[in-house]
């Protein structure tokens, strides 16, 4: 793999706790000195943090159309217009 | 997800939406409220059950309209403090309403058209929590490890949308 995308590899087995203790200690020392790798870690918790949003908005237009399906039948319609009446 | 899970969820959604809807109105909801209340509800639960995070002892149906309450009372009463007890099963995720960063819906946009495959490919992993196997089969690659290297290719795009929408945004502010 390039190297940055091992970089990714080790950042991401930083955040996920998936190191060893040793190879943390020193990953965590190497970010305190350099701000180039603090900021890739912070990025790559932003990216994580994209790919929920991204993935419960999917989920969002999944139920709404399993909604827009039970709507067309009358029984469940009909249940849900007596309470909203 | 496959078939036989979206016609279990449609299931769930036929039994228990009715009931949330009666619970939200007598609360003084609307329609409206109530369905985007119940879609939160059914992600956590999603989202916990995917994780192997869900030690419940109540049907889904039970789960569900216990949640949907919970979330009624920290979106609409401004009720933080709402739980059930020790249970960790009711706890809302931390970033379930935390306003979005900045640029996140336009980088969303963008990412949903000209990055649909890669953020499918990191669903699938980080969300539905899918193997590298099953990924790779998926999205047709011939090996595991091919996949993966794609899943950090991925990651990487990703980072550069999001730093060029930050230099974008310094740039116009």
């Amino acid at each position: 793999m390039r190297k940055p995308l091992v970089e990714i590899e080790e950042i991401e087995r930083y955040l996920e706790g998936n190191m060893p203790v040793k190879d943390k200690l020193v990953f965590q020392a190497r970010a305190i000195i350099s701000d180039d790798l603090q900021g890739k870690i912070s990025l790559q918790q932003r990216v994580y943090k994209i790919i929920r949003h991204f993935a419960r908005d999917n989920q969002r237009v999944r139920l709404e159309s399993i909604y827009s399906n039970l709507i067309k039948d009358d029984h469940f319609k009909s249940q849900i217009e007596t309470i909203f009446r | 997800m496959n078939s036989t899970n979206d016609q279990w969820l449609k299931e769930l959604y036929k039994d228990t939406f009715p009931q949330v809807a009666r619970i939200i109105h007598r609360l003084g909801g609307d329609l409206d409220t109530a369905k985007d209340l119940f879609h939160d509800a059914v992600i956590i639960y999603l989202e916990k059950a995917a994780a192997n995070n869900l030690h419940i002892q109540t049907s889904a149906q039970a789960y569900l309209i216990g949640i949907t309450k919970i979330l009624w009372m920290k979106k609409y009463k401004n009720d933080n403090h709402i739980s059930f007890g020790i249970d960790d099963n009711f706890d809302i995720p931390e970033d379930f309403y935390e306003p979005h960063e900045k640029n996140t819906e336009s980088l969303l946009s963008y990412l949903k058209t000209a990055g649909q495959r890669c953020m499918q490919l990191l669903q699938a992993f980080y969300y539905n929590q899918l193997s590298m196997q099953q990924i790779a089969q998926k999205f047709n690659y011939k090996t595991t490890r091919s996949a993966t290297v794609q899943k950090y290719k991925c990651l990487e795009k990703v980072r550069e949308q999001i730093k060029l929408s930050e230099i974008n945004e310094e740039a116009f502010s």
